[in-house]
Formats: C-alpha cells, structure tokens, sequence
C-alpha cells in the first residue's frame, strides 16, 4: 500500500466521520499520514528495535507505561488516542523493553460526566 | 573496535517525532472537530462509519463491534459532546495508523510478509537466529498464490522494495 492510497483511505474515514469536504479533510489526512510514514521508515532501518504499542480496550491503567487524559483515571481504557513506543534492549541473552513514549488513552471515568461543550 | 552496527538515530529523535505526530493529530482533531459544535450524527451515518471503520484491521473490527454493541445511541452521545468526540476522532485516527503504519514489520509490504519477518524479528531477539519453523513460513508465504498476487498487484517500487526485504531473509538465513 503507498502513501498516497493510504492518504485518500484516512481521507475517506474522516469525511464519512465529519461530513467536512474533502479539501479540508484532506489537508490534514496528507499531513498526519507523511509524518507518520516518515517516523516509521526511520523506525524499520534502526536497529535499536523500536516497536509501537497499543491499550488495549478494558486495560487497566499503568503508569509506567500510559498516559491518561483524565487526572485520576479509573475503571478500565476506552480509547487508546495514541500508541506508546518502546525500545527492546537485548543484553546478555535476555530481552526487555523500555518505554520511551507512553501510549495515552482516555478510561471509563472520562466519560461519566457530561460534557459542555467548549469547544 | 565497534562493529558499526550503533543506532542510527538518537532516542531524542524518536521519541520528540513521535510526541509531535501525537500533537498534530490532536490539534487536527480539535480544528475538525469544532465545526460539530451540539451536533447530533443521523443513525444511518453512523452505521457507515462502523461499517468503514471494521474494514481497517483486527482493531478496526474490534473497536467496531464495542461501539456497536453499546448501539447508536451511545456513539450519538460521544459524537455531541465536544471533548468526547475529539477523543473518538483522535482514536479513529490512531487506530488506522497503527493498522496501516505502525504495526506491519515496514511500511507498504504485505500482511503476511510483515508476519514472517516479525516472527524472524522475535526468533533472532530470542536465539540470534529464526527457528526451522519459521523459516518454512516463509517460503510457504513466498510461495503462495496470495502472495504472488500481491507482489504483481504492488509492481514498481513497492514490489522491489518487498523483494529485496525477501532477499535479505533469503540470503541470511535460508
């Protein structure tokens, strides 16, 4: 898949979600998707073994590791909004991985208060 | 005397691009989102939008069938309110990047190439070289007719590029 399919395809999904036209969708479809490439190239021809991870749905939270976008998270992860990054370190046989970039997410206790609209 | 093999990138570099990409999606998701202000999404809408986002990936069918199983209403709830529906616009986004960017082993090669060379990936952090099993995966995935439809289908750069990812496999450990 190239970058400009994949471009058209976040383009599609945000125009379907936001019925926004798709020169305003557009712009910020081509923008996320070349800084992300970008990074991920670099990623692939490093050789310190950078993985992305994901919170998975229901995941507790854990500091070392996630970042929450409410103060006191409670209850278990709704939406991932950013994956973290890892680095694999493999020293004397053994592997570990160390966050460098911690995944955030939004927990359940976000979305118990309604919400007035701010923005 | 080093073997030249050191990182070619600081840890700085990674981890201050990342952090900016996360930025850059969340102030686009508040720029697009603001224009919804109380804005309620029609229900056929929003099954379109679920049909759209279980095509990305394993993830995508997940997060589609969670919101689903809470029904329309409850993805109306978090569509009209600001701060949530910057939340799901910021998730919608991420989890395509995951599928379609960050997770397959490099950008563009097929999913079944990514899954080889991960399991290589993980044989030689394990025991500094793929297992028999693994590598038998391989040429069982070059060889299938799924993967020779996506080679022919993906001509051009891409398809050099998948065939020198192969090549270097090849050469290393078959």
């Amino acid at each position: 898949m190239r970058q400009e399919e994949i471009s058209i395809e976040l383009e599609s999904i945000l125009e379907l979600l936001l019925r926004h036209g798709k020169e305003k969708v557009g712009e910020a479809a081509t923008e996320i998707i070349t800084q992300a490439i970008s990074f991920k190239q670099a990623m692939t021809e490093e050789l310190a073994m950078y993985r992305c991870f994901w919170i998975p749905f229901r995941e507790l939270y854990d500091q070392t590791s996630i970042e929450a976008t409410e103060e006191e998270p409670c209850g278990g992860a709704v939406f991932c909004i950013f994956p973290g990054l890892h680095r694999k370190i493999r020293k004397e046989g053994t592997t570990r991985s160390v966050c460098v970039v911690k995944a955030k997410g939004a927990f359940h206790c976000a979305f118990t208060e309604t919400d007035q609209e701010t923005v | 005397m080093g073997s030249g093999r050191g990182p070619i990138k600081t840890e700085e570099y990674y981890s201050s691009n990342f952090e900016a990409l996360g930025c850059l999606i969340e102030k686009e998701a508040v720029k697009l989102s603001k224009i919804h202000k109380n804005y309620i999404l029609p229900a056929p809408h929003v099954s379109q939008v679920l049909d759209y986002i279980s095509q990305i990936g394993a993830l995508g069918q997940k997060c589609s069938d969670l919101l689903s199983a809470e029904g329309i209403s409850a993805f109306q709830n978090i569509y009209s309110q600001g701060k949530f529906r910057i939340l799901l616009i910021r998730h919608i986004i991420t989890l395509f990047l995951y599928e379609r960017v960050f997770d397959p082993f490099a950008f563009g090669i097929s999913r079944e190439l990514s899954d080889c060379l991960k399991h290589v990936d993980k044989d030689v952090m394990l025991r500094g070289s793929p297992t028999s099993k693994v590598l038998a995966l391989i040429v069982q995935t070059v060889n299938s007719p799924m993967y020779y439809s996506y080679t022919k289908r993906t001509a051009g750069a891409l398809g050099c590029m998948q065939q020198r990812l192969l090549d270097c496999v090849r050469k290393r450990f078959l």
